[in-house]
Formats: C-alpha cells, structure tokens, sequence
C-alpha cells in the first residue's frame, strides 16, 4: 500500500477529525462575537491566550471598544462601527488591543454583521489576526518612504537653491549686456554682443525652469487669483515667440474665442508659462507650416467660464510609445531628439504640474510626421467687474495726446494690445489689415506717424513703406514709419531701413520704448527740430560708430566698484542710496522741467552733482545740461521741453536700471 | 469651480424649510442615510461632504482655510449662500457639531435650529473640563491613522494598488463607503481633536438639541451635560443608543428625539 493510499484510509476512518468546538477554540486566529453596542458575548481561546484575559472578565462584561488603546477607540468609533453599520462588514481595519500585562498587540481585525429575517442587527461576528510581525514590515516600509521621499525634497531645495544663487549673476550678465547694447559699438562688438545675449538669456530659461521644477517638488508654489485679460496674454506670448517663428519662416497664429470675456481670474503669469512652453516647444519641432494657439469657450455657466486651450504645430510629431514619456522629469521623446534639439526636458513636466495646480490635465494627440496638439481645459471666473492693475509704465501720460497714428498690422491680437495702449496715450488712430490698405490710407493724410508690421497679406510691411517714400508728396517722405517685428537681427541687416522705415520696435513690445520713440519721432517733425535732441534718442542708431571715435560712455560704475573696494555687501549698499536718491529725485526733475522752472533744475542739479560723478554719468550730465540751456533760452517750445524732458527721464531709467541689477543681489 | 461641486452637494428639490446635514470626521454624507429620508417628506434635505471627503474636489483642499474648523464653518456657509438657504435646521455629527456651532455664530439669522449629534467642544483633558483624552492619546491617534490610511489596509487600497484615477477598481475589494485621502483626513483630525470652541458655546443664541449617547468613547457624557449648560436654552437628550454614531446605530430614536424637539419648539413659536 502507497503512503498516499494510507493517508486515504486513514482519512476515511476519522483520525484527523477535528471538532468544531476545537477548530473554534483553538484556531490561529482570535474570534469575538458581539452584540451591535460591542459587548463581547462569545470569546475563543486564542484571543485569550493573546491578551491575557479570562473568559468570564469579557462575557457580559466589556465591550470591544474598551480593548483597545485610546487611540484606537477613537478610530474604532469614527471609522470602524460606522462602516461596519453602513455596508455590513468591514475588512482588514489595523488597531491595537491592550493586554492585561499592559502590552500592546497590533492587530488586524474584519467583522461581519448577522442580521435577523428583518434586517436588523443581531450580532457582529470579528475574526482577529496578530499583525505584530506584518506591522513593523510596514512601519519599516512607511520610513523608507518618508526617508525617500524627504531625500527628493531636499535635493529638490538644493536645486532650487543653486538655481537662484546662479540666477543672480546671470541676471546681472543679461542687464549688462543690454545696456552695452546701448553704447555705441563696432559692428564685431555687435556680433559678439548678440552671442552673449542669446546665450545668456537661453541659459537664464534654462535655470529658471530648473527653479521653478525644483520649487514645485519642493511644494512652494501656489497660485494666484488675479484678473487679467485673455487677449493680451496671449499677444505677449506670440509675440515673444514671434522672432523664432520668423526665423524659421512657421507661420504662428493665435485664435482667440469672441465669446472669451475682456478680464478673467486666474494666474497669469502661470498659465503664460504653459502656454510659452507648449509654443515654443511646437516651433522648436516644427521645421515648416504653422503654429496654431486656440482658445475657444467651450460652456459657460453664470460667471465661470470653461475654456480650451490647445497649441498644434505640424511638426515632427510624437510616436506612441513615446507619449507617455514626454511628461517626466528630464525625458525627452528620445535620446536622439534630446541630441538634436537640446533643453533640460523640464517644460511639459513643470507645465503638466502647473495644469495639476489648476485641477485639469493636458492630453495630447500626435501623428509622426504630421504634427502634434496639446490640449487642456481651463475652469475659469470672469472677472469683468474688476479693474486691472493698470501696466506700469513710465510714460508721462497726456504727452503724445492728440497725435495722428495709422497702425497697418493684420495679427488681431497685435492690433488689440497696441491699440489699447494708443487709446491710454490719448492717441488718435486707424488700423488696416494689409500693405495696400495702408498706403491708401497714408495717401489720404493726415497722420503724424505710422506703425507698420513687415508680415502682412497683399503688400508687405516693406513693399507698403517703399511705395510711400516713393509718393510724389515731400510729406510723406518725412513721415515717421516704425516698423513692427520680432527681430531685432532684421533691422541689423539693413533691409528694412532701405525700405525706408525710420525705426523698429522689437516684439513683445515695450511700451516705455514705443512711447519714447514716438515723442522721438514726431518731435522730429516740428519746425526747427532742436538738433542735439536727436542724438539724445531712445533708441540710439544702430549704425556702427568707428571705436576711434566713439564718444565717451553714458556711464561707468567703475566710481562704484572703487568705493566699495571689492566688498560686494558695500557695493550692493552703495548702489541701492545711489538708487534712492535717484528715484527721489526723478519726478521733481520731470515736474521742474514741465512747470520750466530754471531755478528748481539748478538747484536739483547741484544735489545730483556727486552721483553724477560717481557714475560718470556723461549722457545724463549732458542732458541736463541742454535742459537748462533750453529752459534759459528764449525759444523754447512745448515740443522742445516734452523731449528733453523724455531724454533726461530716460537717462535716469538707464541708470536706475543699472543699478538695480546690482542693488538687488542678495548675498 | 462651483461650491455644490467642490462639497458634492446634494439637494433636495423641493419647496420646504432646509435641513442641512453635516457628517464628521471619519465619514461622509453616506452616514445621514438611515436619517435623512425620513425628513425628505416635510424638509428640503441638504446633503454634503467635507472637502477631503466622499465625493468632494480634493484639488480644493487648502492646508491654510482648513487649519482651523473655521474654514469648514465658512464652507456651510458658502453652501447655505449658493443655495439661498434660510431658516436652516443644521444637523452636525461629532466635529460637524461644533462647525455647526461657529457657522451660526458667524450668521444668526440664517440658522433656525442646530441638532448637535455627539458633539464635544474639546477632546483634551483641562483641569476640571473632562474631554476625554489626553494630549498624548490624541498623538497616538494621529500617529496610527497611517496605519490604516497607509499600510495595507481596506481604506486606502485603491491608492496603494495604483488605481488612484479609477477608484471603482479598487471598490469591489475594499470598502466602499467613506473613503477619504489619507493626508487630508491626517490633518482633519488633528484640527478636529486639538480644537478647543468651549468659549464660543456661550456666544450661541439659536435654540439647539444635544443628543448624547449612552457609554460614547469620543464625546463622554460629561461633555454632554457640559454643552448643554453653556449652550443658552439648549435641551439634552440622553439616548439609550451607545457608541458614537446613534445616526446609524439607532436611526429610529435619532429620528424621534429630533422631531420632538423641532415640533414642541414649532409650537412654542406658534403660542
């Protein structure tokens, strides 16, 4: 007979029957039976054994709840007897019964309600588990967690704090390099200069999205809730973008919803960065076609808005088993592309958290070779009964009111922005879609100045501008045409001043700059144009001056660095009083200047004299000092003061802007 | 995002004075179930959960507005707003109780009644004051819920097992009422059992119900009979129900003991 054939036999004949009396007893696992208030009616002998009771101290006696540690009554109470009376079992419930040694003993415990025919409660049956070994497992398991995941979170400080010590200098590299941009310079320091500014500002990207990657690991940011306007937004981000997507020759459109209300309440500033990624992304892998920014309302309930945001390029497109990784941290859809087009591949993973702030998700849908289109949904209030914060600028308000503009640009969005801020300035205007409507219009007359797009349907910015220099009217041949583009690298290249534009204003725009250069250049036009002025301009002309002959600087913080011997502390300190005392001292130059009060300018003048010395401050000292002259003179018009007065107060700003980059290191 | 949607809100449509219900740590509305029916025939019942709990909008939890029961408080209020919501009868279980208690504070004239269903205005021991609990105790309880929240346990299986965007898969296994995030639920009971509104029970000037349970762990009856004597002309009930939720354990005497108290003080009002 085979071994498993007597197991058989002796199975049949009964050796290994076990009572249920002694299955229940003795079973591996504790039983408790109570009524529905937990007193404890039926007990086994394992339950005992665990905790040290007697069976007669629990029968009719205590109730489950008086078992357990205090803590655990608490949970027993808010979690375990409402579930257990809501859905008529509970599973796996961890608690910790006290012995009567007083040790604790972690348990596990489920619990089944029996009910009678009508369905009310009879008893609650619980089968107990010692959870004792499983328990410190999992409190092993919950601090490697907790290390790890404080492991993440201070690597994530760390880089954030090495992002912004890295930020400030770089900050400083990129005010400097634009205030060289503004001293005269050869056409090789031009070229290098370019260099430095593109490289600078792509590794300031760079550092910023690694600060705020690491600011969002680290849990530090949260949003804001302020009204702003869609349209504008979105301007400021196709318009940044812009000079990329000329250089690439990808058309970029925006489409905006006429349904989106003029103000809505959100972070501006956060949804701007998602959006620039998604864009710039798009023109990035887009090597021919179109990049297109959509904002449609999709429904609208009372005042919140629900709005689609999507940006589809016709780009390379993403394959599928590469989705799913584009959202990481660090990844990019492969390594080739990360070989080709470069960046730290934080941009959809900080957007993504940034959308995740926001309560929505971003999807995608991609075909390889034909493009991609990113897409989320945006839960939005209107805020149209609230003022915006009015933009800051330094513009002296009423000065350009009452001029003449013709505005010839087709983006809708463009028109929108800077017809806002023509009708802010008090400026008389007319807008036109294309180049041959814009020379029809300069025909009929009228205009002091004209703001031209080079990229428009019919006849282009060029085209338009060589057509009315060409007129046989003497007038408009002097007419101030400013052209519009987002390359600064094309007003360089001497096409667009052959066209005969007068000057360029760069996207986005500045609206400091744009307003300056307009009191510029419709000052230009006055009879007897006071000559010095326009060697004082807002934007100096970039034609190269020969280093031999360049005039001396408009400043220099050698003074600065002088006095504070090498201790970047006093530098820091010096510049912030020399800040002061110029911030002081600006509106009661503009005001002395507007009333024409020679003895006030003299006397601010004086009290101006040391920094002006210290920051060698020729362009300054050489504006004011045609301000007195033409404040001491007889012939001095309204036109003559408004643009010296503009001169002295940009002058100012250059310095200001100077020394905060250094007022504001922190150390 | 809508306040009815953020609460999950759930409202009766129908034309009768409000009954809002408010559960309390640990739940969700799913405990007014044995309740709320019954008043559905002559109230228009308001149902709804904590932010963090049940059905609410997670992504409207703010660590800041819900660090003291304040922010729950102005949450019922933001609800009776929305809802246009007057004369209310308020229904708070355990910690809803005392949010109950400063939504009325905050504005009187909304609320016509508030039945506080074990309520406590302090868990922690103070000298004479016998909430229950000692600071330590109250540690350990907090310490434990990751027990439970995060360890393999039947409450947070669904996010354990990864399905935290299709709860419903995890449904089937675990269980499926009351189901909170963990780290929400964490700091609601601290702020819960470390809140002290024994000074504003003075303060409360509309009529209120205590109802007490026999042999409860977390509001003794001591603290009953303590809210009781600082609430101005409140009435206490002493309920033959034990344990801490008589709303599920004993729906029938929950029911009684609040219609007797709504009907003799409609009365009263009438005379």
């Amino acid at each position: 007979m085979s071994r498993v054939d007597e197991e058989r036999t002796s199975f049949e004949e009964g050796q290994f029957e076990e009572s249920a009396e002694e299955l229940y007893e003795h079973a591996p696992c504790g039983y408790i039976s109570t009524r529905p208030d937990g007193l404890i009616i039926k007990v086994n002998q394992t339950f005992l054994d665990w905790t040290g009771y007697q069976r007669e101290e629990l029968l009719g006696r205590k109730r489950f709840y008086e078992l357990l540690t205090m803590a655990g009554r608490i949970y027993h109470e808010t979690h375990y007897a409402p579930l257990l009376q809501m859905q008529g079992f509970v599973r796996e419930i961890a608690l910790e019964l006290v012995c009567t040694d007083r040790r604790t003993l972690p348990i596990l415990l489920n619990s089944v309600q029996k009910k009678d025919a009508a369905g009310t409660p009879l008893y609650h049956r619980t089968t107990i588990f010692n959870a004792t070994d499983r328990k410190l497992y999992e409190r092993e398991l919950l601090l490697a967690r907790k290390k790890a995941e404080q492991v993440a979170q201070s690597k994530a400080i760390l880089l954030a704090t090495i992002s912004h010590e890295i930020r400030n200098p770089l900050n400083a590299i990129t005010a400097a390099t634009r205030l060289l941009g503004m001293t005269a310079l050869s056409e090789k320091q031009e070229k290098y200069l370019r260099i430095l500014a593109t490289s600078s500002s792509s590794l300031l990207d760079l550092v910023n999205d690694i600060l705020d990657w690491s600011k969002i690991e680290a849990g530090k940011i949260s949003l804001e809730q302020r009204p702003f306007d869609p349209r504008e937004l979105l301007s400021g981000i196709v318009n940044g973008l812009a000079a990329r997507a000329e250089e690439k020759k990808l058309l970029l459109h925006a489409n905006l919803d006429e349904k989106l209300p003029a103000r809505l309440l959100g972070d501006p500033v956060k949804l701007g960065q998602i959006l620039t990624n998604l864009t710039s992304n798009a023109i990035k892998f887009t090597e021919s076609g179109s990049v297109t920014l959509t904002l449609a309302v999709r429904a609208q309930h009372d005042d919140e808005f629900t709005v689609d945001v999507r940006v589809s390029d016709t780009g390379i497109g993403i394959s599928p088993d590469q989705l799913a990784a584009i959202f990481e941290e660090y990844t990019q859809a492969s390594y080739d592309i990360g070989m080709k087009y470069g960046g730290t591949g934080l941009g959809l993973s900080i957007s993504r958290k940034l959308l995740e702030l926001h309560g929505s998700k971003m999807s995608v849908e991609s075909v390889v070779g034909q493009g991609s289109s990113f897409s989320f949904e945006l839960r939005l209030k209107t805020g149209e009964n609230l003022p915006i914060e009015a933009p800051r600028s330094a513009a002296p308000e009423q000065a350009l009111r009452g001029l003449r503009v013709l505005l010839a640009e087709d983006s809708e969005v463009n028109t929108y922005v800077l017809t806002r801020w023509l009708e802010r300035w008090g400026i008389a205007f007319d807008t036109v879609q294309n180049g041959r409507m814009a020379v029809e219009q300069v025909r009929k007359g009228g205009y002091d100045l004209v703001l031209m797009d080079l990229h428009m349907p019919e006849l282009n910015g060029y085209e338009a501008t060589r057509t009315i220099r060409q007129l046989p009217d003497e007038r408009l041949r002097q007419l101030p045409i400013i052209a519009i583009s987002a390359s600064a690298r094309i007003w360089q290249q001497g096409s667009v001043r052959a066209s005969g534009f007068t000057d360029f204003i760069g996207k986005p725009f500045d609206t400091d700059v744009l307003y300056r250069m307009m009191a510029l250049h419709t000052s230009r036009e006055l009879p007897n144009p006071p000559e010095p002025l326009v060697q004082e301009p807002a934007h100096r002309p970039p034609e190269p001056i020969a280093s031999s002959t360049a005039p001396a600087p408009d400043f220099s913080l050698a003074g600065l660095e002088q006095r504070a011997a090498g201790d970047p502390q006093v530098r820091a300190a010096l510049a912030r009083l020399t800040l002061h005392e110029l911030e002081q001292t600006r509106p009661a130059l503009r005001s002395a200047l507007a009333a024409g009060a020679a003895d006030k300018l003299e006397r601010l003048c004086q009290e101006l004299e040391g920094t002006l010395r210290l920051l060698d401050a020729n362009a300054l000292t050489a504006a004011l000092r045609r301000a007195k002259s033409l404040l001491a003179s007889r012939q001095r018009t309204h036109a003559r003061v408004q643009a010296v007065t503009l001169a002295v107060d940009w002058e100012m700003e250059t310095l200001i802007e100077a020394l905060a980059s250094i007022a504001n290191q922190d150390f | 995002m809508g306040v009815l949607t953020r609460n999950n809100v759930k409202v009766q449509d129908q034309d009768a004075q409000p009954m809002l219900f408010a559960h309390g740590f640990g739940c969700d509305q799913n405990m007014w179930r044995f309740v709320a029916p019954d008043f559905a025939r002559d109230y228009r019942t308001i149902l709804f959960d904590h932010v963090g709990a049940g059905g609410s909008e997670l992504s409207a939890y703010n660590r800041t507005k819900y660090g003291t029961l304040r922010g729950y408080a102005d949450d019922v209020l933001e609800i009776c707003r929305e809802l246009h919501l007057e004369q209310v009868v308020f229904v708070g279980h355990s910690v809803s109780a005392m949010i109950g208690v400063l939504a009325a504070l905050e504005e009187p004239e909304r609320f016509s009644r508030l039945v506080l269903v074990g309520p406590s205005p302090c868990y922690i021991n103070d000298g004479e004051y016998p909430g229950g609990f000692t600071p330590m105790d109250i540690e350990q309880m907090l310490e434990s819920l990751d027990d439970n929240y995060l360890g393999w346990s039947s409450t947070m299986a669904p996010m354990i097992m990864g399905n935290p965007d299709r709860p419903e898969l995890g449904a089937e296994l675990t269980n499926s009422f009351c189901r909170t995030h963990p780290e929400i639920a964490k700091h609601f009971a601290r702020v819960t059992f470390l809140s002290d509104n024994r000074a504003d029970l003075p303060k409360v000037r509309t009529p209120s119900l205590v109802l007490q349970c026999s042999n409860d762990p977390i509001a003794a009856h001591a603290v009953g009979e303590y809210v009781h004597r600082h609430l101005a002309g409140s009435e206490l009930v002493l309920m033959k129900a034990t344990g801490h939720c008589p709303n599920l354990s004993a729906p029938a005497e929950t029911i009684a003991a609040m219609r007797a108290f709504l009907g003799v003080r409609a009365n009263r009002v009438a005379s």
